[in-house]
């Protein structure tokens, strides 16, 4: 870390270096030569220089982007990308990130697209700017400009001329005049981009600096907290705020339509005086989760058609042998360790708000439409952000906190407690999904004929819904069920729900086929999608998977399930697990990915997230499931919902085997896709048993 | 409704804290919110998840559920005091090279653990399975373990040389 040197440690707290410094305050504060104009106006697709990239004339250049940081390593990468271009130190480059009056539109950091997004754009303007600054000196010097380049900081001239390039920005800040898109750097003259370059932020993650959401104050704050319903269609009826008022450090209560906030000087006071609202619910229907499994189970008859094509009957003659099965997966909470939080102050028709969340553009938008405010009225940054996983694309908190400030027109920070994250959440649905195919009597996919069926969320499920497996008749049929339940964004969307059924099957078919389930695969695929297939390929050859025809039963087992991601990322996952001979218990003991994300930034970062999405998916598929009784969450509590801990974390292996020139995509979701189904073949392997539902155990 | 307050002195990463608090206090808010120590973080508040240990006498214990009266007297550590002189201490210089954490809110929790359970080897290396089963109470939700792990064992190896 280079930062190092430049730590200050004092009594209770540090000086961070300028870098950290600046990455970690509060937007309003920072003075950079930057057109006023830019803050959210501009369009993600504007190529202007300025709009991504300020040069300034300390010689620090400074990264302008929506995405936010949240533990991928991308504010790490961005900073590569740059230097790497402007042949700048890494620690004379800095970002702001997600700050909404600073940086251009972004319509939030999800589906793994912030290096796919923002390192050609960062490449562009980095390579603009050096591109001009070349020009200013070679101006200066009267030398051709082509006898110039940068380095270290410095721009150098043919006959020892040398000035650094914060020098040739005092006079007029670089404005964009390219009439021609200049060459980026070639990869393979790169320093930093495709090196394992150790995180930025890293040190005041291990000190305690780094400000979360749930960390930041202001002068003058007050606490926030907000009254729950006690089911999800719960409606307000009475509310009696006597008792709570009596509190020591009680401030008011605020009341609009169902919402009931209260403020208070302290944390737990807050807390404290909603517990003593008493408040009057009528209730609604209620409803279980077996509710929920009964009304999935009753719904593909009546599924609507998204794809089919090819001829079914035709298919139905040249199938050898058809085989159908069910499958089933459970709601799924984020549980990022960091719950909701957000800080907001609201005064003299404006908004200023501090939230931990993915969509800083979208806080500003539902805090406008919630206040009457226009947008440029609201400005919100993001802070450091505890763990984020698809929940934090919606900021409740930061709603609330809005709402509690504009009443007592001091700020207010609303920090949930981990029941209300959990009871409060918006989940990954559960679902069925119903899958028939047909294989010829060489072994050949001939139909693949699938439904899900997915309890609430559309966008939240059907992700990589179709299989991409060619076959002769192929349908795709899906249908959403309204649980009651409230779903949202979770890591990958509908993509794990889908290849837990579809890579299982063909785990599934292979077994009747008697084929080996990778040679299945690269059959099925045949010329289709080249990269998947050396992506198995690459797999295979690291692990040396041997081939077998039938589960091995020794209580020991290998599987292997693969996925597209969006049509961007190839992943194939192998599982080593072990298993009890009754099939009581498993331990994931080993997981080795291979990913093709194309170019790779920084293979560290990648590493991370294929071990971290691997340990999250192992967790989920193993024994994480959402219990729903009275039409409410029934197990919130962590002793209740099992996260997996360090004691039966798999280990996880990685094998990078992207090609350097295919474009950069996304890593953090994809890694997680095929986890479930890899884990369940090599149960099968295992003991024989075929596992159909998630969690497993 | 007045609330019932009493005085605390406790020593906070060396620095005497005398202070006057509700008698119903815990130490994680004494140690944010009285203190403005924020590195100590809360995932559960029932201690259930490990982000808000410290070091009590150099024992880890749940601030979120220790009663600040049992703190009366005692020694207080938590991730702000580790860094000695500028110096981060070898189990934050191991977390750093291992890239031990993503988004880093189990961190100092994590650290804090590891202070306790490398002191009471006293200069021992242990196992992976004991360094597992040590930390099996924390929750690292992006599933940074296997680095985490990686990072005591290298800081334990360390210390054992030194010693």
């Amino acid at each position: 870390m280079d930062g190092k040197a430049e730590i200050d440690l004092q009594a209770n707290g540090l000086k961070l270096s300028r870098r950290e410094w600046l990455t970690s305050l509060l937007g309003g504060l920072i003075v950079l030569a930057r057109p006023a104009s830019v803050g959210g106006a501009v369009s993600p697709e504007d190529p202007r220089l300025e709009v991504w990239l300020h040069v300034g004339s300390d010689g620090i250049a400074t990264g302008f982007t929506g995405k936010v940081e949240y533990g991928q390593s991308t504010r790490t990468g961005f900073i590569q990308v740059i230097a790497e271009e402007l042949d700048l130190p890494l620690d004379r480059v800095q970002l702001i990130m997600g700050d909404t009056d600073r940086v251009p539109f972004d319509a939030g950091t999800y589906a793994s697209m912030s290096t796919e997004m923002m390192r050609p754009r960062f490449r562009r303007a980095g390579s603009r700017a050096r591109v001009l600054l070349q020009r200013r000196a070679a101006e200066r010097w009267g030398v051709s400009e082509t006898h110039v380049k940068l380095q270290g900081g410095r721009v150098l001239g043919p006959t020892g001329q040398s000035i650094d390039l914060g020098e040739l920005v005092k006079e007029s800040p670089l404005v964009d005049i390219l009439e021609h898109e200049p060459e980026p750097k070639n990869p393979d003259d790169y320093r930093f981009v495709g090196k394992g370059i150790a995180r930025v932020d890293g040190i005041q993650r291990v000190t305690g600096a780094a400000i979360y959401g749930t960390d930041f104050s202001s002068p003058g704050m007050l606490h926030g907290a907000v009254l729950r319903p006690p089911a999800w269609d719960a409606r307000l009826v009475g509310l009696d705020a006597s008792r709570a008022k009596a509190l020591a450090g009680f401030v008011q209560t605020v009341r609009q339509d169902d919402f009931v906030g209260v403020v208070a000087e302290t944390e737990s006071v807050a807390h404290k005086a909603v517990d003593l609202l008493q408040a009057r619910w009528e209730r609604g229907r209620a409803f279980s989760d077996a509710d929920i499994r009964s009304q999935l189970e009753a719904a593909c008859p009546h599924a609507e058609l998204v794809h089919e094509q090819g001829d079914a009957a035709q298919a139905s003659n040249r199938s050898h042998r058809k085989l159908q099965a069910v499958y089933e997966t459970a709601f799924v909470y984020h549980a990022a360790l960091e719950p909701q939080a957000a800080w907001a102050k609201v005064e003299g028709g404006e908004a200023w708000v501090h939230a931990s969340t993915q969509r800083p553009f979208g806080v500003r938008q539902q805090i406008a439409e919630l206040l009457g405010l226009s947008p440029e009225k609201v400005h919100v940054t993001v802070a450091e952000i505890g763990g984020a996983f698809g929940r934090k694309n919606d900021s409740d908190a930061a709603r609330e906190a809005a709402l509690l400030s504009r009443a007592v027109g001091r700020p207010v920070r609303v920090v949930w407690t981990r029941k209300e994250d959990f009871t409060q959440s918006s989940f990954r649905p559960a679902a069925r999904m119903e899958v028939e195919a047909g294989i010829s009597n060489d072994g050949r996919l001939v139909s693949w004929d699938y439904c899900l069926a997915a309890a609430g969320g559309k966008f939240s499920s059907t992700r990589d819904l179709q299989s991409f497996y060619p076959s002769d008749f192929h349908r795709t049929r899906f249908t959403l069920v309204p649980s009651g339940v409230r779903i949202g964004s979770f890591r990958g969307l509908g993509s794990p729900i889908n290849a837990f059924a579809r890579e299982s099957f063909i785990d599934e078919l292979a077994y009747a086929a008697g084929i080996d389930p990778l040679t299945f695969r690269l059959r099925a695929l045949g010329e289709h999608l080249p990269r998947l297939a050396a992506t198995l390929r690459a797999l295979a050859a690291h692990s040396n998977w041997t081939p077998s025809t039938a589960p091995a039963k020794t209580g020991h087992g290998f599987g292997l399930a693969c996925c597209l991601y969006r049509d961007k990322t190839y992943v194939a996952q192998l599982a080593e697990v072990d298993a009890d001979p009754d099939g009581k218990s498993i331990r994931v003991a080993k997981v080795l990915t291979a990913i093709d994300c194309g170019f790779v930034v920084n293979p560290e970062g990648v590493r991370k997230q294929a071990e971290g999405g691997v340990t999250m998916a192992t967790s989920y598929s193993l024994g994480e499931a959402v219990q729903i009784e009275d039409a409410a969450v029934s197990n919130a509590r962590f002793g209740r919902y099992p996260i997996l801990s360090s004691k039966d974390a798999p280990e996880v292996q990685t094998l990078l085997v992207g090609q350097t020139e295919n474009p950069s995509v996304g890593v953090g979701e994809p890694v997680t896709v095929p986890v479930a189904a890899a884990i369940a073949n090599a149960y099968f392997d295992a003991t024989g048993i075929r596992k159909r539902n998630l969690p497993l155990m | 409704m007045s609330q019932p307050m009493r005085q605390i002195v406790v020593s906070v990463n060396g620095t005497e804290q005398q202070a006057d608090v509700p008698d119903d206090m815990h130490l994680l808010e004494f140690l944010r919110e009285t203190l403005g120590l924020t590195g100590t973080k809360c995932g559960c508040g029932y201690g259930a998840c490990g982000a808000c240990t410290v070091l009590l006498d150099g024992t880890p214990v749940r601030a979120c559920t220790t009663h600040l009266s049992r703190a009366e007297g005692k020694s207080v550590e938590t991730i702000e005091g580790l860094a000695r002189d500028g110096q981060l201490s070898p189990i934050q210089q191991a977390f750093l090279e291992h890239e031990a954490f993503q988004c880093g809110f189990c961190t100092p929790g994590m650290i804090l653990e590891v202070c306790g359970f490398l002191a009471r080897l006293d200069g021992r290396v242990p196992e992976q399975a004991e360094v597992r089963q040590a930390l099996r109470q924390h929750l690292c939700r992006c599933g940074s373990y296997q680095r985490i792990v990686a990072a005591v064992i290298s800081a334990a190896t360390k210390q054992s040389r030194s010693a």
